[in-house]
């Protein structure tokens, strides 16, 4: 131990070197990054309307976060937001600032994940936008009710459409879907009610068939009487049918009056100064000053080890053999 | 103790204030003191310094052995620069380059002429030569018995040797002194380096170790010895 002391104090400029290096160079990175601003929206979700099977302890917030990082991770819905928002835009036509070392390096160490298109056409685009969204939009619960979907981006304005034409391309896609599941049952309904309004007319016609064939039956007539009970039962089912199709009716329509069962509590905010940025100097110099260390470490254990010098009056009998005469503690 | 006709000389000499000789420290001193007294202090006719390499200090302890001989035996004393390499005694006891060493082995210069008096009876015999007259200049000397010249003229001599490693001569120059002080500086030159540098004496050097204080801070050591 006191011989690494003793090494470090020895060679503490050289040691200490890159330690400060380190850290220049991690503040040097945050620095060169450009400018990030970040908008975020707080959407509410209407428990009732969220479907909470399978998952009894999860909360709304929790289903609409997780369906919100999935879509994300679709292409399908990415490319829809990034042309919605001009995010795929910017990204076609925006200088390439992400591909530099110090932007790689600042990635690594926390910084905005932000990328350029790298080639030219709609999938080098799409695949821009996907990385980007993929990387920059923060989806967190804020609540049992309530998401926060964030993003950064190099400017005020493209950060805010972004978060908004997430919020409203996850509307559209709720909407649609539940749109598309509400039809499928009135498309089922009124199957039905087609196939039992051709029941019914049948069943109706045998009993006028029958009337007309036997002027004189009456109730007593037991085939009379039951191609009577048939028909009710027939009309009683039909009956049955139409309602349900007119509930499914009425459900689908007040699901389009009532939206997707989400709120935005609140809307896209305009970011007024850098995201992140005293976030990012400090993970920055963290791990720069951590990295420092490391070498500086590997640094002290190499000299330590390489140091073969005699160091003290007992080392010149015990390395050397030799007797000792006299020990000067430094020459001034 | 007789004086001697050029010892008188050097009395009279008005000379400069020697610059090394007189910024070396009270701790070298002591340390070079208690190392001349382990060496036979009074007895001792001839005294090399040498050291593995450049830059250990073999110069500042030669010049302070050579003061406590004269301090603390009150011996008349010469320090005899024999790095013919790199010759620097002159500049550093501020005393004239020439005429030196060389000119006396040539018998260009008499005893008096290459004696310089650096302090209170003390004097320093300087190469007076160039690097390049080196081989001619050793090979001179360890046949002309100037030295045993000197010896009779002072009553100690302390060479100011060559280092081991760094010079071709320096094993040769040491082989002539009746005692060999190895200057080792501490954290510094490595074990395998004064191996290296003394397999080859015909005698073992006894070492100083020079710079043994600790770089740690005195608080630092207040906690360690706590």
């Amino acid at each position: 131990m006191i011989r690494y002391l003793e090494t470090f104090y020895r060679h503490r400029l050289l040691l200490l070197t890159p330690v400060v290096l380190a850290v220049l160079f991690g503040v040097a990175i945050v620095l060169a990054q450009p400018p990030s601003y970040e908008s975020t929206a707080k959407i509410w979700f209407d428990a009732a309307s969220v479907d909470t099977v399978g998952q009894p302890n999860a909360t709304a917030a929790d289903v609409e976060s997780a369906v919100i990082k999935e879509l994300l991770g679709t292409r399908s819905f990415t490319r829809k937001v990034g042309r919605r928002s001009g995010l795929a835009d910017y990204l076609a036509q925006a200088p390439d600032s992400g591909a530099g070392l110090l932007s790689r390096v600042g990635r690594i160490l926390g910084g905005p994940g932000w990328s350029t298109a790298s080639g030219s056409g709609a999938n080098a685009v799409d695949d821009a936008v996907y990385q980007v969204l993929n990387r920059n939009v923060k989806v967190a619960t804020d609540g049992p009710q309530i998401v926060a979907v964030a993003f950064s981006a190099p400017s005020a304005e493209l950060a805010q459409a972004t978060v908004r034409s997430v919020v409203d391309q996850f509307s559209d896609d709720i909407l649609s879907v539940r749109f598309a599941q509400s039809q499928t049952i009135i498309d089922f309904f009124q199957q039905q009610v087609t196939a039992q309004a051709a029941t019914l007319a049948a069943a109706d016609a045998r009993v006028a068939d029958y009337v007309a064939k036997h002027p004189r039956s009456g109730a007593a007539d037991p085939t009379l009487a039951g191609l009577e009970r048939t028909s009710d039962l027939v009309r009683q089912r039909y009956d049955q049918l139409q309602a349900e199709l007119d509930q499914a009716r009425l459900d689908q329509t007040s699901q389009s009056a009532a939206g997707a069962g989400l709120r935005v509590i609140d809307p896209p905010s305009l970011g007024a100064g850098r995201a992140g940025f005293e976030s990012a100097l400090l993970h920055a110099t963290i791990a720069a000053l951590v990295a420092g260390l490391l070498i500086m470490l590997g640094c002290l254990l190499a000299l330590t080890a390489a140091d073969t010098s005699l160091r003290r009056p007992d080392d010149v009998r015990s390395a050397l053999g030799l007797r000792l005469v006299g020990a000067i503690p430094r020459l001034r | 103790m007789a004086q001697q006709p050029e010892l008188q000389l050097l009395s009279r000499a008005n000379h400069r204030p020697p610059p090394l000789a007189a910024s070396i420290g009270s701790e070298v001193l002591e340390a070079c003191s208690a190392a001349t007294l382990q060496l036979g202090g009074p007895t001792l006719k001839s005294l090399g310094i040498t050291s593995a390499i450049r830059g250990e200090g073999r110069t500042t302890v030669a010049i302070a052995m050579a003061m406590i001989q004269r301090r603390d035996y009150s011996r008349r004393t010469l320090l005899l620069e024999m790095d013919v390499d790199n010759p620097t005694l002159a500049g550093q006891l501020g005393v004239d380059q020439w005429p030196g060493l060389t000119q006396l082995i040539r018998g260009e210069a008499a005893l008096k002429d290459v004696v310089h008096p650096f302090a209170d009876d003390i004097a320093a015999v300087t190469m007076g030569a160039g690097a390049g007259a080196a081989p001619r200049t050793v090979i001179d000397f360890l046949r002309s018995g100037v030295l045993q010249d000197l010896g009779r003229e002072f009553d100690v001599l302390v060479g100011d040797l060559p280092p081991l490693l760094d010079s071709n001569f320096g094993h040769l120059l040491a082989g002539a002194f009746e005692r060999v002080v190895l200057v080792v500086r501490a954290g510094a030159t490595p074990v395998g380096r004064i191996r290296e540098a003394t397999a080859a004496l015909a005698s073992e050097p006894a070492v100083l170790l020079n710079g043994v204080e600790s770089p740690l801070p005195r608080w630092i050591q207040r906690i360690i010895r706590s």
